[in-house]
């Protein structure tokens, strides 16, 4: 039977009434999981796996993937409501979606982040189902010597997100950079900067981080205001229709940056070992230099909310790419995917295509209706997020306080990671309270390892030869993409400085 | 935006002096951290190439350098014109509510080594409402109950993960 | 302010009270043991191959002991996390943990914990982890003797995600004056996409993640390190057939913080042996690519000890 007839015959079974009710499950397990701050949508994933052993192949793997595609998605409806992310892949949503909130428009904000995450995740489904098998031979040219290249030009988006103090950028990138650093050590199984303290040595994890530095420092600082006496609510209610929809006028702005940013993501969630939290910021940081108002992100710019969620949303879909083709996970979430395949009997790579194809193309259809669905519950149930959220802060603010705890928590059943969590909290509030930006920090926690662990393995690989990052046509073309990042936003800062002097 | 009030109610740094003073304090940060956090954190490993060390050392050396160039801006607006300048407020009763917040989250924490989840988490709850400014009993009564409920519920029964 | 601090102060009262109330019992006795649910801690993360194979075996023995047992996820430095809260957990019985071999014997040697083989009873151990030599498909290595010429030549990088494997290539590399150098891998991810674009020339590594890949052809075994040969390559020779007098292995044991009476952990020894056989449980072993393999408490332990001591020695050679 020729693709287009499976495909076809994916979407028939798919279709099917009990199927459909996994999928609307897993959209709003996953949905609820990522909106509360602490919770992720991988360990949705996680603790759902053991729940599947009793359903088919395609129901499980359906559920899951709805799960997790609604799980990044989720975590930007308390990004925009409440100001603080629910799940790592919104940290790039929060500012713009916290200030439309802010000026009455949480539901243009909600629903913006929703088409964007659908077609995001439409548009890399489209992608795996066309060109999986090309892409993922594609992304096994990149070895060592490549990835470092790239995360180099990953850390000229530092400077980019620097803001107006490059300076104080720069500072908040090194200070990630060094946390990064934190845990053992690429190469030589040795502890570094852990303090005597075990649980470090498996370095920090990152949800607990951001869920300290973003969404507890955040809290922090909107508990100033409340000691001010500001107990309503502190979103202003929705007026006019335009404030609740997304507008024809927005779709016009936005629809390149969908597909900029889905193509962004795509690359990102394809290769193996990146993932949603850096797909977001990139995809933030290249919409704002390509927008035609990039002085509006940051305070409140649907296109900022469109960009960050179209990428993060396209890595679930080109997170099965390799997956599927090679047997080899985009990211965390697709690692436990492997898992579900393995427990029903499947092996994810070539082989599943033999084995059982009728799956692969249930997967495919599944992929897509899940956006579906997520759209329909979504417009169905945003009110209640808002609703939620409008009450009294007395009440709004220990709630998220307990949550973030909580999930945190749960993570690892570790209270040492909650003590981290508090630690970055502190971290987050001062930083913010001396006007540093946040997202450097974010960006060098996360890039650290990636960079680092790639350099030294590039450099033990080739014995010690520096030409090995020159010697490939793909780093070639990454040190180009560097250099041209770092001339633009040379270039910007010239002009903005060129502003003020002459004022 | 808020007035900068000077001494009683708070503390109110202009953005020159703020950057003078971060500037000084990367730039010592960076400093320890070459010479006695990185040595003692990090073991020399014979014939490593490169070394543990090479990238924390390289970030606290670029911190350093950072540092001095921020202490050279804050220095610069210090000098000039003030009143294109942002300020730090530190309202002191709004510190205090962080404070206290900060407090009470972390006695809450510490005290789940000994209790358990839940009768903690009830009482933090409550006792986060209260300070906050809730004067409805009934209001925090209800929430203190119900959303570690809520809570505990879920994460047993639903997710299937022992809380303390 | 007067009435928020009568607030807080009878806040703090019921706190107090419920500490009180709450305070730890004195254990119950053993007699009618179990009688309530029992906690897995698995020193992994959820979702990977000890995990399902873990709450498989968990299930199994849940219903010959008729009780729940629950499986608390606890992970972080090498599985060493995982271990210390089980060794620093109430000794009633009620918590039992799995205890893979690398935390108990290797990694006390590389990082600082708190516990020692001593810190517990050791229940059984219900699977193993086998190793082999992979390559490429389109690598020009085709057989293991290829690769000790050219390590004898130069020396040769492998990776690995760690020990015991290093040492396994190294006796090799005694045996036959070949050279290796061990390049760490902490993600077996990155191992493999790194082996597939032949940036690694070959990889020494746990055949539950690499067995598809040489299914579907595009990974070549070309040596088993333990004492079978595998299913997915039933030609490929094993390195003690090939005359190298080495093996590598690792195993997934289970175990209970030395404190715990001994009439439970004969109980708790009963059950999971019986657990052990349960076609469910072979069968989600299978899928994982595990290979199942069954130790008696005392078996396990004296193994461990021994691998600890042997570990303990050759990692300070190797320091020096």
């Amino acid at each position: 039977m020729t693709p287009i007839g499976m495909l076809f015959q994916g979407f028939l079974s798919v279709l099917q009434p009990i199927n459909l009710i996994y999928v609307i499950g897993g959209v709003v397990v996953g949905m609820v999981l990522g909106a509360i701050p602490g919770l992720t949508a991988t360990m949705a994933i996680a603790l759902v796996i053991p729940l599947t052993y009793y359903l088919t192949p395609t129901q499980s793997l359906i559920m899951l993937l709805a799960a997790y595609n609604a799980g990044t998605f989720g975590g930007s409806i308390s990004a925009i409501l409440i100001g603080t992310p629910g799940t790592p892949a919104a940290a790039a949503t929060v500012a713009d979606g916290h200030a439309l909130a802010r000026m009455g428009k949480p539901g243009k904000a909600i629903k913006t982040a929703l088409f964007s995450s659908a077609f995001g995740c439409l548009f890399s489904s489209i992608i795996l189902i066309l060109i999986a098998q090309p892409i993922a031979k594609y992304a096994l040219k990149f070895g060592p010597a490549e990835y470092s290249v790239l995360m180099l030009f990953s850390l000229s988006i530092i400077a980019s997100a620097a803001g107006k103090s490059m300076a104080k950028g720069l500072i908040g990138g090194c200070i990630g950079l060094i946390f990064g650093c934190v845990g053992m050590d690429p190469s030589y199984t040795i502890p570094r900067l852990t303090f005597g303290v075990l649980k470090l040595s498996s370095g920090i994890d990152l949800v607990v981080m951001l869920i300290g530095a973003l969404a507890l420092g955040e809290i922090l600082s909107q508990v100033e205001s409340v000691a001010s006496g500001n107990t309503s609510a502190q979103l202003p209610p929705m007026k006019t229709k335009d404030d609740k929809s997304f507008t024809r006028t927005d779709l016009k702005s936005t629809i390149l940056h969908w597909f900029r940013s889905s193509a962004i993501g795509c690359a990102i969630g394809a290769l193996p070992g990146l993932g949603p939290a850096l797909a977001c910021y990139i995809g933030y940081d290249v919409g704002k230099r390509r927008s035609k108002h990039p002085e509006k992100f940051g305070k409140g710019s649907v296109e900022g909310v469109a960009c960050a969620e179209a990428a993060n949303n396209a890595v679930c879909g080109a997170n099965m790419i390799p997956l599927l083709s090679l047997g080899v996970p985009g990211d965390t979430g697709a690692a436990l995917l492997i898992g579900a395949f393995m427990v029903q009997g499947l092996t994810p790579g070539p082989l599943v295509f033999r084995e059982s194809p009728e799956t692969v193309y249930n997967v495919y259809a599944g992929l897509i209706i899940c956006n579906l669905a997520l759209i329909l519950v979504t417009l169905l149930t945003w009110r209640i997020f808002t609703k939620i959220c409008s009450l009294e802060t007395t009440i709004i603010y220990p709630c998220v306080l307990m949550f973030c705890v909580v999930g945190v928590f749960a993570l690892n059943s570790s209270l040492t990671d909650v003590w981290i969590m508090l630690f970055f909290g502190v971290l987050g509030y001062l930083l913010k309270k001396f006007k540093f930006p946040i997202a450097p920090l974010l960006i060098g926690f996360i890039l650290s390892p990636l960079f680092e662990k790639n350099f030294r393995r590039a450099l033990i690989l080739s014995n010690g030869n520096w030409g090995v990052f020159f010697s490939s046509p793909l780093c070639w073309i990454f040190w180009a993409i560097t250099a041209l990042s770092v001339f633009y936003i040379l270039r910007s800062k010239r002009k903005d400085k060129n502003l003020t002097d002459g004022m | 935006m808020a007035n900068p009030e000077n001494g009683v109610n708070g503390l109110s740094i202009k953005e020159g002096k703020a950057e003078i003073g971060l500037g000084i304090f990367f730039t010592i940060m960076g400093i320890v951290f070459l010479a006695i956090i990185i040595p003692t954190q990090i073991k020399y490993v014979e014939g490593a190439y490169p070394q543990p060390r090479f990238f924390p050392d390289l970030i606290s050396a670029l911190t350093v350098v950072l540092g001095i160039s921020l202490f050279i801006q804050g220095y610069r607006k210090n000098k000039a014109n003030k009143e294109n300048q942002e300020t730090y407020t530190f309202k002191w009763h709004e510190t205090r509510l962080v404070l206290i917040t900060l407090g009470i989250i972390i006695a809450y924490v510490a005290s789940m080594y000994f209790v358990p989840y839940l009768p903690a988490t009830v009482v933090a709850t409550g006792v986060l409402v209260t300070v906050y400014g809730q004067r409805k009993i009934w209001k925090i009564i209800l929430t203190a109950l119900l959303v570690p409920g809520i809570i505990y519920v879920g994460m047993t029964y639903g997710l299937m993960i022992r809380l303390p | 302010m007067k009435k928020t601090s009568k607030i807080i102060a009878l806040l703090l009262g019921v706190m107090m009270l419920m500490t009180i109330v709450f305070a730890p019992v004195a254990g119950a006795a053993e007699a009618d043991y179990p009688k309530g649910a029992i906690t897995m801690i698995v020193n992994y993360s959820a979702g990977g191959g000890t995990d399902l194979a873990a709450r498989a075996l968990g299930d199994a023995a849940a219903n010959i002991l008729g009780t729940a047992i629950t499986v608390s996820n606890v992970t972080g430095g090498s599985g060493t996390v995982g271990v210390t809260e089980l060794a620093n957990s109430k000794g009633d019985g009620y918590t039992i943990g799995v205890a893979t071999l690398s935390p108990l014997a290797l990694v006390p040697w590389q990082l600082e914990v708190t516990y020692t083989p001593d810190s517990f009873k050791y229940i059984c151990a219900f699977g193993q982890y086998g190793y082999g030599i992979v390559v490429a498909a389109d690598s020009p290595y085709q057989t293991l003797d290829d690769i000790i010429a050219d390590a004898q030549k130069q020396t040769l990088n492998f990776g690995a995600t760690g020990y015991p494997q290093p040492f396994t290539m190294a006796d090799l590399g005694g045996f036959t004056d070949a050279s290796f150098n061990y390049v760490n891998y902490a993600s077996t991810t990155d191992l493999i996409t790194d082996v597939l674009g032949g940036f690694v020339p070959f990889a020494m590594c746990d055949m539950a993640s690499f067995a598809a890949y040489v299914e579907s052809g595009e990974m070549r075994l070309l040596a088993s390190g333990t004492d079978k040969h595998w299913d997915v390559a039933p030609d490929v020779p094993t390195l003690q057939e090939m005359g190298y007098d080495t093996t590598c292995n690792s195993y997934m044991g289970l175990c209970v913080p030395a404190e715990t009476p001994d009439e439970i952990v004969e109980i708790l020894r009963d059950a999971f042996a019986k657990a052990s056989e349960d076609e469910t449980y072979k069968e989600i072993l299978e899928n994982c690519n595990l290979t199942w393999a069954y130790m008696t408490g005392e078996e396990y332990e004296a193994m461990v000890r021994e691998m600890y001591d042997e570990f303990g020695s050759r990692l300070s050679e190797a320091a020096e």
